[in-house]
């Protein structure tokens, strides 16, 4: 469904993403990981159009997203840190991205029901906490019932029972048979997720392997155990 | 675009800020054709807002809302929207939203005063200078990164279009006088 090929950025003398080639299939859920800076996010922003890659080729269902916008419709994307225009509404921004959609078809309102933000409609976004602001990220991401749902560390910062509701919302969408990319540094949480596991280093893809394989090959039943343990060959092999 | 123009003079109207601009647009513009006698110092002391006031406004107003719509601006990118599409209604709204303060404020009492040549121009060339000076802000504000930096900016661009221009060319007119470009 997406594919990434030979992608390289660099921001300066940094080079963020060398060489990428990757490819995802409906029906994953994928775990991009790796250390701060590694440029899982840059990777992310490239899928979506906002880094333009120096050189290389995304493509999204055999188009290439260059210079392409209309794909995006199909993309729900939960930023990071997001950022919201401070003097509007939880409402006004909900209605104001139905109006740029202009998607009237299948709205998914679950989360915001869940997550009971119809109560805050009229807070102001700048009053918002941090963990109601990500709430309101998910709603949107979610909200369009998009084929492929890009999550940039979706529970950091919201408390456990939001986070829990939110694990719930991803496990059905996977089962709808939606392509799932998430970044998270919580590899605890990522277990009971994923099917896929990509971990990146130094904008290098290091590894990108089926959980069930991984685990077999490494002989644990954790990812984070997993994870640790191949860090640990690297460093011996890096020393040796 | 239709939509996106849409939200964005929403939101500026919220801002209030254009209203009041308006307000004291009219205020002055009313007052001057009210306080003189004959019709043509109106237009004089219009053309002095016209030349200082509208500019200033329209670069420092617009230079200022397109930094702080950078969240707005992000939050769209990860829409289905090119950014040709956001910026240019980025403009659009912007321009619409002075350009109407202007003929709100200042366009009625000239038109009622003056209803001649001169006054429409005056309407005419207002709107211009309105539009350009939002296009100089967007221009600042993408300069640099540092919304301080980019004010400042915008603030010299004001300053050499509004005097210093205007001074350059009077200076080399003197200089130069001795030097008739006719033969």
């Amino acid at each position: 469904m997406i594919e990434i090929k030979n992608c390289c950025k660099k921001f300066g003398k940094l080079e963020v993403l060398k060489n990428v080639s990757l490819s995802f299939q409906k029906g994953e859920c994928i775990a991009l990981i790796g250390p701060n800076g590694c440029g899982k996010t840059t990777l992310i922003k490239s899928i979506l159009g906002m880094v333009l890659p120096d050189s290389g080729e995304i493509d999204f269902e055999g188009k290439s997203v260059l210079g392409d916008y209309r794909y995006r419709e199909k993309i729900g994307y939960m930023p990071q840190i997001g950022r919201y225009p401070d003097n509007m509404t939880i409402g006004q921004i909900v209605d104001m991205i139905k109006q740029i959609r202009n998607h009237d078809a299948d709205i998914d309102e679950e989360l915001m029901k869940s997550f009971e933000l119809e109560k805050m409609f009229d807070k102001k976004m700048r009053t918002l906490s941090g963990g109601t602001t990500q709430k309101v990220s998910a709603v949107l991401a979610f909200l369009f019932n998009p084929d492929v749902l890009i999550l940039d560390e979706p529970t950091a910062g919201l408390d456990p029972l939001a986070s829990e509701i939110l694990k719930e919302k991803i496990i059905r969408e996977k089962e709808k048979g939606k392509l799932i990319l998430i970044t998270s540094h919580l590899l605890s949480e990522l277990d009971e997720l994923i099917t896929e596991i990509i971990f990146i280093q130094e904008g290098e893809v290091c590894f990108h392997k089926k959980v069930a394989d991984l685990k077999e090959e490494i002989q644990v039943d954790k990812i984070s155990k997993a994870i640790a343990k191949i860090l640990k060959r690297k460093q011996y092999e890096k020393v040796g | 675009m239709k939509r996106l123009v849409n939200i964005i003079l929403h939101d500026i109207v919220r801002n209030k800020i254009v209203l009041v601009y308006t307000i004291i647009l009219a205020a002055l513009s009313w007052s001057s054709f009210a306080l003189e006698d004959t019709s043509s110092k109106g237009l004089l002391t219009i053309l002095n807002v016209i030349l200082f006031t509208v500019p200033l406004v329209s670069i420092l107003f617009s230079t200022i809302y397109i930094y702080n719509s950078a969240e707005f601006i992000e939050l769209l990118l990860g829409q289905p929207v090119t950014r040709d599409k956001i910026w240019k209604s980025l403009f659009a709204g912007l321009s619409l939203s002075m350009v109407l303060a202007f003929l709100i404020g200042a366009g009625i009492p000239l038109l009622l005063y003056a209803p001649d040549v001169t006054g429409f121009m005056m309407i005419v060339v207002g709107s211009l200078i309105t539009v350009i000076f939002v296009g100089l802000a967007f221009l600042s504000s993408i300069l640099t990164r540092d919304k301080a930096k980019g004010i400042g900016i915008a603030i010299m661009q004001w300053l050499f279009f509004a005097l210093l221009f205007d001074g350059l060319v009077l200076f080399l007119l003197f200089q130069l006088a001795d030097y008739p470009i006719e033969k």
